[in-house]
């Protein structure tokens, strides 16, 4: 918005009339440039956004006119064990599928960072995940996972088949289970944040710090860790985003079940709202989704942008 | 200079009142209202088909062939749609200013439901005096005694097995539920996994078996008024109907709950399952070679008091009151209810479904079929399927509640109360 009144300055006090018609036409062009864009996204993102705060509010089948009930979709919400039990999915998502993709990408990063004969068939294995559409790694990883699959024949081979289970099937697995494949994926993308991130850092800073003495977990403490912090703020971003709206995996593997065990609140949003007849509720539960995701990416970004500034 | 900053604003203006205009059509919950007649008699028609299997296609296609023939002066199109997505868009389809005018649709609560919404056009012209039996007639009339709904063909559900498996362990049919427990026995001792029931993706074979027993231990009347939310899932009359499924948990194939329907079918037909509890449909697919060896029995009986009903999911067409031609959609319904069409689809579609109308007669008969089709003729009762009785939010209750009784069937009293509120829950959306 501050672009505006620094262009229709431009013209400058000299040339009056010719700068005062340029000008006014520069300022047309620019309010175009601003409020079309502007007025497109509130048509596309913000006002389908609050159509679904509003149909929250309501009890509406998608045919019938919907009926205002207030709050009633969120206090549903508290007596509603499916929703505790994805609100709780999504936690442990957020904790192991965000915290191991982040140190695991991270780990690689610093394994493969060094150039070295063939380093980058090696990088290239960790990427490939990343290529595959996620519907296709799932069909991969149902196979890995089927009773007579690779992981129970592995588990036999070793002697522990009183440890087969039906990994995907039971509900004290089935979550842990899909975290597998996510993760798979995720940790070759954020590998290659960090190996861009590893470019940056400066060997001189690190010959200099051999000099005086420092270990290697010193260095990566004091010299590595530090100047990575503008990429780390971007993976971690990418890491809660993603991870919030983690969906295809699970709907492909297990749709939530078995009995809601696997449920996330994506997986539940869009079988209560989508495939069944409950907008109202689908959408309250959309909305506490998007909270969640802006309230964690805010107070995130704001802490972040906050250290920057004080340092 | 000026030329291109002009013609750019023009787009962006353009641009922008674009946006305007769609903004002031768009408001989500609005339900646009009928289409007003336009002027010109309007002689498309579009079918939309959820029908996407080769032989489907085609025989929704030779369909409309053959209704042009007889009416020239429509214009008919096909838009087939896979089935989930064309499930999900009904909603919006039928509430469309300008909607498909005739679709593929099936008997049961979701079109008794549309009719309520005066989604449906009234089909009452186009149902003919005679061939339907009373069950299919009133299948298709809506509460306010108007015909919204023309079956064309159903299928039935029974315990499928394949006969040279049966003969190769030397085991017959059961008629009883005890039979059918001591068949499982000894099928278990020979080493054979007695039932398949795949959960991976498809939970939703849990509700034939839940209808089924309803139906045998507590009758169709009980049955309709549960899943119409009277009666409730705590009644000790459904706990009966798990604690006698318990029965059979222990001759579940275990591997099932990791299977998805395929492998478990595969499973099924290369014998290591014994029995499935399935539609034609598990028939239909299978290899050329296979299917003279299907068979299958009627679910066992459990109280011979209870009168028997069984599931014969009726499929046809309906047609949307929004049509911008409903002389053309009505005729069109009026020819899929005549015997020739149902044969032809029939014959054309390779499927096994028995045609709806009772004076059409299966093009491609199989003794497989003439079972069936015996079957639900002698039956004193007939039910579509739990979610067609009820909708997929009612579904969903019920696999949550069921693959759940299968894996801890000691917390069935718990499961049920749970049952009950999510039913409840999603009755009042």
């Amino acid at each position: 918005m501050a672009a505006v009144p620094k262009a229709v300055s431009r013209g400058g006090p000299g040339a009056l009339s010719v700068g005062v018609r340029r000008g006014s036409r520069e300022t047309l062009v620019l309010l175009a440039f601003v409020l079309i864009p502007f007025g497109l996204e509130m048509f596309w993102t913000f006002w389908p956004a609050l159509n679904s705060v509003y149909i929250s509010l309501t009890q509406w089948d998608g045919i019938a006119p919907p009926v205002f009930v207030g709050l009633d979709n969120y206090a549903r919400m508290w007596s509603d064990e499916t929703f505790r039990t994805a609100l709780r999915n999504t936690v442990i998502w957020l904790v192991l599928f965000g915290g191991l993709s982040v140190l695991g990408g991270l780990g690689l990063a610093l394994l493969l960072d060094k150039p070295r004969k063939g380093i980058g068939v090696y990088r290239a294995i960790f990427f490939l995940p990343v290529v595959f559409s996620m519907v296709v790694t799932a069909l991969v990883w149902r196979m890995i996972f089927q009773p007579d699959g690779v992981v129970n024949g592995l588990l036999a081979a070793v002697g522990l088949e009183d440890q087969a289970r039906i990994w995907l099937g039971e509900p004290e697995t089935a979550l842990y289970a899909l975290i597998v494949p996510a993760l798979w994926r995720q940790v070759g993308y954020i590998m290659v944040l960090f190996l861009a991130g590893l470019k940056t850092v400066d060997p001189l800073l690190h010959e200099a710090a051999k000099v005086d003495g420092a270990t290697a977990f010193e260095r990566f403490r004091h010299v590595t860790l530090p100047q990575l912090r503008p990429i780390t703020t971007v993976v971690l971003a990418v890491t809660v985003i993603d991870a919030l709206r983690s969906f295809d995996i699970v709907w492909a593997l297990t749709k939530g079940g078995p009995y809601h065990s696997s449920e996330l609140l994506s997986t539940y949003q869009f079988s209560t709202g989508l495939l069944g007849s409950q907008l109202g509720y689908g959408s309250a539960l959309a909305v506490v989704i998007f909270l969640l995701t802006v309230g964690t990416i805010v107070v995130y970004l704001v802490r972040s942008l906050r250290d920057e500034e004080s340092a | 200079m000026s030329h291109p900053i002009v013609s750019r604003r023009g787009f962006l203006a353009g641009v922008g009142a674009l946006g305007v205009a769609s903004a002031l059509s768009a408001c989500a919950t609005s339900t646009p209202s009928p289409a007003a007649g336009s002027g010109a008699k309007s002689t498309a028609l579009q079918l939309k088909s959820r029908e996407t299997s080769d032989g489907g296609r085609k025989a929704m296609q030779a369909l409309l062939d053959e209704f042009v023939k007889a009416n020239p002066q429509y214009k008919p199109t096909l838009n087939t749609m896979e089935p989930a997505a064309f499930q999900q868009q009904i909603r919006a389809d039928l509430t469309l200013a300008t909607p498909p005018d005739m679709l593929t649709w099936f008997a049961g609560e979701i079109a008794s439901n549309f009719a309520k919404q005066g989604l449906l056009l009234d089909a009452t012209s186009a149902f003919p005096a005679d061939g339907y039996s009373k069950q299919f007639a009133d299948l298709s009339t809506d509460a306010s005694g108007k015909k919204i709904f023309v079956p064309t063909n159903y299928y039935w559900w029974g315990m499928f097995y394949r006969t040279s498996n049966f003969e190769k362990w030397d085991v017959s049919e059961p008629k009883t539920w005890d039979e059918f427990i001591a068949l499982c026995k000894t099928l278990k001792g020979k080493g054979v996994s007695p039932i398949a029931l795949p959960l991976a993706d498809s939970a939703w074979l849990t509700a034939s078996w839940f209808d089924y027993l309803n139906l045998r231990i507590n009758g169709a009347t009980f049955h309709r008024a549960l899943l119409a939310g009277q009666e409730a899932y705590t009644d000790p009359r459904v706990a009966k109907v798990l604690d006698t499924w318990r029965e059979v948990l222990p001759y579940l194939d275990p591997d099932g709950k990791g299977l998805a329907f395929q492998e478990g079918s595969a499973k099924w037909q290369q014998g290591k399952d014994a029995m499935f509890l399935a539609g034609t449909f598990l028939g239909d697919a299978t290899p050329a070679d296979v299917k003279a060896d299907v068979n299958f029995f009627q679910f066992p009986i459990i109280d011979a008091n209870v009168p028997v009903a069984e599931e014969a999911p009726l499929d046809g067409f309906i047609a949307s009151a929004r049509t911008a031609n409903p002389e053309g959609a009505t005729a069109f319904l009026k020819y899929v209810a005549t015997p020739q069409a149902q044969e032809l689809y029939l014959k054309t579609s390779g499927s096994t479904l028995i045609p709806a109308n009772s004076n059409a007669k299966s093009p491609v008969s199989t003794p497989l079929l003439e079972k069936g089709r015996a079957m639900v003729a002698s039956a004193a009762d007939v039910t579509q399927f739990f979610n067609r009785d009820s909708n997929d939010d009612q579904l969903n209750a019920l696999t949550t509640a069921l693959v759940r009784f299968i894996d801890k069937p000691d917390e069935a009293g718990d499961i049920l109360k749970q049952w009950q509120s999510d039913s409840a829950k999603a009755r009042g959306n």
